[in-house]
């Protein structure tokens, strides 16, 4: 198909690069230069869409990124992206693009009959219809998603890669139209750092899709030059601003290699994300037209009068022969003379009823039939505007009556005002003011956020006219860059003489909805305001009926503004309804906030690089590849990577883990426990600072001693515990479990800063510092005595105690600490000799059997010895009395954290949840951990719960399975039997049991 | 995204800190003859106002040091950020 | 017994002194040094004198800066926190006399040699690709040879330090844990940059 629509010169497209697209399926040629919904206007091909709630058929409203209807399912497979804009999308060549919400096919559409019954989905039907019962929700949201659905989400990996980063300026521009370019002009010059950023793949906004005026051309082409020739400026094209968020700190989306098309980008990233951090923003976001609320104001033909200037001005494409303008604004009587210019029969209906003699005199100039008060009252045609009819309207704009005419047309260029594109500055708390002037709000410069400083420019503070652009524009930026200490520069101006292309909108008459013969809401036709959400004047005027008079409540009860465009064609006009019905002025009705994203963005960009391998940040201790030779199998505890289980060939993890877990009870086993957490503890007052830390006495630990230690938070609940060493005088090291390295030295830090400054304590981090090798088993010492110096005699090396000397010739502090229960010593060599270490152990081990043994082995040997784990066996709630750890809380001190909350009426009674063992009466069932005791089996939910499972494991030093649990007065109920109920139904009985399974009297640890 | 004054380090991005609530709230001395509701006050009750906030954070990412910052939690305006031990900043005269 | 020399065989660092090179930059993994962290009252003159005369220099009194002379480097962490590169293997000999110019019980050292790595990035590109991990700004303006910064890199805890502006070089110490994390990391975004 030839492209019928399009002229044969003009624009800014490239007519010797041919491009080939499919749409739907058919194949379609376009130009370099061209987006998707130039190219597809140039093909005449001008109905896209279904709409959200009817399915009415839909075609092109805008040029740019307001666009509410020409959504587009882009590409196929993995590179498939929903709800992109077709407006948006440059044309590539092999582009692939299908219209979304239609079933089966664009033409003939199933939902369509929604339209028809209409009146059964007024605004709020879904709440009214679904609200209740509320146990059908989920019957209802699945029909309600599939008749509602935009595009579909691709359901394979995202083959694309993504980058993201940070940027630090002083001024940045957003919007690189006149008033933009004229800002970042006067801020760049100096040492300055300027950032530009507008969406389209060129500068120089609004001017891109006017009548080419040499002057601005060539002052936008050297503006642009000499700010990308300069070192201090960063230009971003293809960039939208998302977000502006507190202290100026805002994010943008470069799309990087999108219009080259699905995996032409090289090893560039797809799409490139923003976050920068600037001293002054100047916002030159321009404005954005609006639609005229008019009868069926939805059929597709039915444009914003800028877009088809845009569309004939810079693509080349004249969509109709036949063209009603359609106006209560000067602005769109540039859209007629373009029209008329490049060929086109028009039509201007105009709803004012005195126009200049000027505006008048130039149509009459082009051949421009002018009707004056005159509106709109019909449109013919559902899948493309054939005609419109018009008629005379009242003085008041209430009615119509009177001759009407038909014009037949294939295209209505309608302009309702202006709307200042303000979501920047409302993003950063600005408040906005009423402009009566304009019809339209306007950024309150009084009330801007003052964290948030900086400037709103041009359109988007309700200044069109070229001129008064530029000059705001380099007013703005040179107060922004003086603000940041620098010397401004001058911006040149260029001769403005075309005077209707640079007035900007001129006398705007508001009409806010266009009347008909009919009442609105009674006749056949619709009133579209808010055009991918599908809602209507009527729904404006049902939602006042019922008492939804804010805009708040407007907004949700009609949900206008709500889709993907975020109302920006739509939100002015719905607010103007409900002013109107209410009888007030428009600031009373409010205005909404906007929040971001600007425009919608890809999960992908938001991620960036941080996805996959680097979604988290892995940590890794020194003998991780001797752990990957060894065929571990990691487990994720906190950011570590930590070897689980080493299966030999043809183990499932049940069958390595019996074996390592025997072995370390038989033979002699090694772990990595470089993870666990370690803090050196210096100062004078370091004993009296563990004494408050800590539940248990410190002071009188001899040097060179360990001692298990419990921390309580100020509830009295049990925080965290591990092993600290005295080291010397006024020095210790202390341990702490894997996961809580990080919260417990803040925890320390926080006490020794804010609390209690006049201590000498000095915490140092030492965690990865020191590889640690845990040695577990009775074969330990023999082992270790084969590759130490250190007498490691009973008597010489006694159980938690610590000795300097040499292991395999390594520098080493040996603790004889266990946390299995077995003989044992966890071995401390500097990280870089951590492989070292391990690699002389597993050689020199082999005649002892020695087994490396992983998280779950260690988990199951140390619930043998009942030994808890802080976050497994207790959860913020567990104190050490429900431990039955009173042995580890002081009656002596006079003070420690938590102590106090001991005392608390809660605390205190006896009937908490205390830790026991439990025994399941049939030894090969492993309870699942989480699993309830309950009061009393029932045949359902709900039951009195009395209790869980924390810990449950199968024992091969036990032969059956046992677990660890907290039983309501567990401690005194030993000996009991309870009942836990499953998951799946089932009921299980159980044993309550001390929690220690082995070795009761600590035989073994002291060997 | 804020800009957040180390006492030390000068300004730098909010997620190289963390926030810890209330600040200048005192460990009780003598906490044995303490009621449990005077307790309880101190454990739990925090001021959580609307307004004008006296809070307690740390330079996580940075020089671990914990100071205090004078912030209005409608408008998130910093006011002042001050070392721990020094002088009280005095309220602005015009918060927001 | 092992000797001297085994045990230098067997020293390890977390990325084997690996190097990469792209575009505009080389990240590379430095050789190991011994690292000292000294607590102790810089404000107050006569401890600094007496650091001075043991690290050869005046630690780095000023935030956010170091300070470098002979074979070491101070760096300022905090108020009462420095971070002393010893260029060689030689903690253990110089620990003791460290901790003698700090009034006991009012300070700490604490042997960190193995608690961290550097990688080293230098290029044109060595800003962005800092600049696509760190919110900190690198720029030369604000962030010149002679200063450093604790921040953060991605999810992992950095100290930053600038080392030449006109061939932009800057270090990166980062935990040895975290070591493989940044460098893929590095290494990912030199690609993107
Ligand atoms: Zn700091």
């Amino acid at each position: 198909m030839s492209q019928s629509c399009r002229l044969d010169s003009g624009g800014r497209i490239d007519r010797s690069k041919v491009l080939q697209f499919t749409f739907d399926g058919k194949s379609y040629t376009g130009f370099k230069g061209d987006t998707l919904a130039s190219a597809l206007l140039a093909n005449g091909v001008k109905l896209l869409g279904r709409s959200f709630k009817y399915h009415r058929p839909r075609g092109l409203i805008a040029a740019g990124s307001e666009e509410p209807n020409a959504l587009m399912q882009l590409e196929n497979g993995a590179y498939t992206e929903p709800n992109t804009r077709a407006t948006c999308i440059e044309l590539y060549d092999g582009l692939v693009a299908n219209s979304q919400n239609r079933w089966p096919s664009l033409g003939f559409d199933v939902g369509a009959i929604n339209s028809s019954v209409a009146r059964f989905l007024p605004a709020g039907f879904y709440y009214k219809t679904f609200m209740w019962p509320a146990s059908m929700w989920m019957t209802y949201e699945k029909f309600i998603r599939k008749a509602a659905g935009l595009g579909v989400s691709p359901t394979e990996p995202d083959p694309d890669v993504y980058h993201s980063r940070y940027a630090t300026c002083d001024v940045l521009v957003i919007g690189g139209g006149p008033a933009g370019l004229a800002a970042a002009t006067a801020a760049a010059g100096s040492d300055a750092r300027v950032m530009l950023i507008d969406e389209q793949s060129e500068f120089g906004g609004s001017t891109l899709g006017a009548a080419a005026v040499p002057e601005v051309a060539s002052w936008v082409a050297a503006s642009t030059a000499a700010l990308a020739a300069n070192n201090n400026v960063t230009l971003l094209p293809r960039t939208t601003v998302t977000g502006y968020f507190d202290y100026n700190y805002l994010t943008a989306v470069e799309k990087v290699t999108d219009h080259l098309g699905p995996g032409n980008g090289g090893t560039a990233p797809r799409q490139r994300f923003w976050k920068i951090r600037a001293s002054r923003v100047v916002i030159a976001a321009g404005s954005i037209e609006r639609p005229l609320v008019f009868a069926d104001n939805d059929r597709p033909g039915i444009m914003l009068a800028n877009a088809v200037s845009t569309y004939i001005n810079r693509f080349g494409v004249l969509p109709d022969q036949n063209i009603v303008v359609f106006t209560n604004n000067d602005s769109a009587y540039r859209t007629a003379v373009d029209a008329a210019r490049s060929g086109a029969t028009v039509t201007m209906v105009d709803t004012r009823a005195e126009v200049s003699a000027e505006l008048t005199r130039v149509l009459q100039q082009h051949k421009v039939k002018q009707f004056t008060g005159h509106a709109i009252s019909s449109v013919q045609g559902t899948k493309g505007v054939k005609a419109v009819r018009i008629m005379p309207l009242s003085a008041d704009g209430k009615s119509l009556q009177g001759q009407a005419w038909e014009i037949n047309c294939g295209i209505v260029a309608n302009s309702g005002g202006w709307t200042p594109s303000v979501h920047m500055f409302s993003q950063s708390g600005g408040k906005l003011q009423y402009d009566n002037s304009i019809e339209g709000f306007v950024p309150d410069p009084a009330k801007a956020k003052r964290i948030n400083p900086g400037f709103s420019v041009g359109a988007c503070n309700g200044s069109f006219a070229t001129g008064d652009c530029i000059a705001e524009g380099a007013q703005a930026g040179r107060q922004a860059v003086e603000a940041c200490g620098f010397v401004a520069s001058d911006v040149a101006m260029p001769e403005l003489t075309d005077a209707l292309n640079d007035t900007g909108m001129g006398g705007i008459a508001a009409l806010w909805l266009v009347p008909t013969v009919h009442p609105v809401g009674e006749g056949p036709a619709k009133h579209f305001h808010d055009f991918q959400n599908d809602v209507t004047a009527a729904d404006i005027h049902l939602a006042a009926r019922e008492g939804y008079l804010s805009v708040e409540h407007l907004k949700r009860y009609t949900t206008t503004g709500m889709a993907t465009d975020q109302g920006k064609t739509s939100n002015l006009n719905a607010l103007a309804i409900m002013a109107e019905i209410r009888g007030a002025q428009i600031p009373e009705v409010g205005t909404t906030t906007f929040r971001p994203p600007f425009t919608p963005l890809t999960f992908g960009a938001i991620g960036g690089q941080e996805s996959k391998d680097l979604f988290l940040q892995e940590r890794h201790t020194p003998m991780h590849q001797c752990h990957v030779q060894n065929n571990a199998v990691f487990e994720d505890v906190g950011d570590w990577k930590r070897p689980w289980y080493f299966p030999h060939s043809g183990e499932d993890m049940h069958a390595a883990v019996q074996r390592e877990t025997l072995s370390v009870r038989t033979d002699v086993g090694m772990l990595d426990a470089s993870t666990l957490g370690k803090i050196d503890i210096q100062g004078a007052d370091a004993a009296e600072f563990l004494e408050m830390i800590y539940t248990n006495n410190w002071k009188k630990l001899a040097i060179g001693n360990c001692r298990y230690g419990l921390m309580l938070n100020e509830h009295g609940m049990i925080f965290d515990d591990g092993v600290t060493t005295r080291l010397g005088e006024h020095h210790y090291h202390m341990t702490t479990t894997s996961g809580g390295a990080a919260r417990v030295l803040n925890w320390l830090e926080e006490w020794l800063q804010t609390e209690w400054p006049e201590k000498q304590v000095y915490c140092t981090s030492v965690t990865e510092q020191w590889a640690v090798v845990a040695l577990n088993g009775p074969k330990a010492r023999d082992l270790l005595a084969t590759l130490s110096d250190i007498d490691l005699s009973k008597e010489a090396f006694p159980f938690m105690s610590m000795r300097e000397g040499q292991v395999a010739g390594i520098p080493a502090r040996v603790y004889r600490i266990s946390f299995t229960g077995e003989l044992a010593y966890e071995i401390n060599v500097p990280a870089r000799f951590g492989r070292q270490l391990w690699e002389t152990l597993q050689e020199a081990g082999k005649p002892f059997n020695l087994c490396h043994y992983g998280t779950e082995a260690m988990h199951v040997l140390r619930a043998e010895k009942g030994f808890i784990i802080v976050g497994q066996d207790t959860d913020g709630t567990v104190t050490p009395a429900d431990m039955d750890m009173d042995w580890i809380v002081s009656k002596t001190k006079p003070d420690f954290l938590g102590k106090r909350s001991f005392l608390r009426s809660d605390t205190a009674r006896d009937d908490r949840q205390q830790l026991v063992g439990l025994l399941t009466t049939d030894p090969t069932v492993v309870l699942m951990e989480g699993a309830h005791i309950v009061q009393e089996i029932k045949d359902a939910p709900p039951m009195t719960t009395i209790g869980r499972v924390t810990s449950s494991y199968m024992s091969p030093n036990l032969e059956r399975s046992f677990a660890l649990g907290m039983l309501k007065n567990g401690l005194a109920r030993k000996g009991e039997t309870v009942q836990l109920s499953l998951m799946n139904g089932d009921a299980v009985e159980a044993l309550v049991t001390d929690p220690v399974f082995i070795d009761k009297e600590g035989v073994r640890v002291r060997g | 995204m804020f800009i957040i004054t180390c006492p030390y380090c000068g300004d730098r991005d909010q997620t190289e800190f963390t926030c810890h609530g209330e600040a200048h709230i005192a460990r009780p001395l003598n906490t044995e003859s303490l009621s449990d509701e005077e307790w309880g006050d101190y454990v739990f009750f925090r001021q959580n106002p609307k307004g004008m906030h006296r809070e307690r954070w740390v330079h996580a990412h940075g020089c671990r040091r914990w100071f205090n910052a004078l912030r209005n939690t409608v408008s998130d305006e910093i006011f002042a950020t001050y070392k721990v031990g020094d002088a009280r900043p005095p309220l602005p005269e015009n918060p927001s | 017994m092992a000797d001297q020399a085994t045990l230098r065989a067997g020293m390890a660092t977390p990325l084997s002194g690996q190097s990469y090179s792209s575009n505009g930059i080389t990240i590379s993994e430095q050789q190991s040094c011994d690292k000292l962290i000294v607590r102790a009252d810089f404000s107050d003159a006569a401890t600094v004198a007496a650091l001075s005369q043991v690290l050869g220099q005046t630690p780095a009194l000023e935030a956010n800066t170091y300070s470098m002379a002979d074979d070491k480097a101070v760096y300022w962490l905090g108020p009462d926190e420095r971070l002393v590169y010893l260029h060689a293997q030689t903690a253990a000999d110089t620990i003791g006399s460290v901790q003698a110019a700090i009034p006991a019980g009012k300070g700490a050292v604490v042997d960190v040699s193995d608690y961290y790595t550097v990688i080293q990035l230098s290029g044109q590109n060595a800003r962005d690709v800092l600049s696509s991990g760190t919110p900190f700004d690198v720029h030369p303006r604000v962030f010149g040879a002679g200063q450093c910064a604790q921040t953060r890199y991605g999810s992992a805890t950095v100290l930053l330090s600038a080392l030449d502006d006109d061939t932009p070089t800057f270090n990166v110490q980062v935990r040895w844990s975290f070591a493989q994390y940044l460098w893929t990391y590095l290494a990912r975004v030199a690609g993107y940059c």
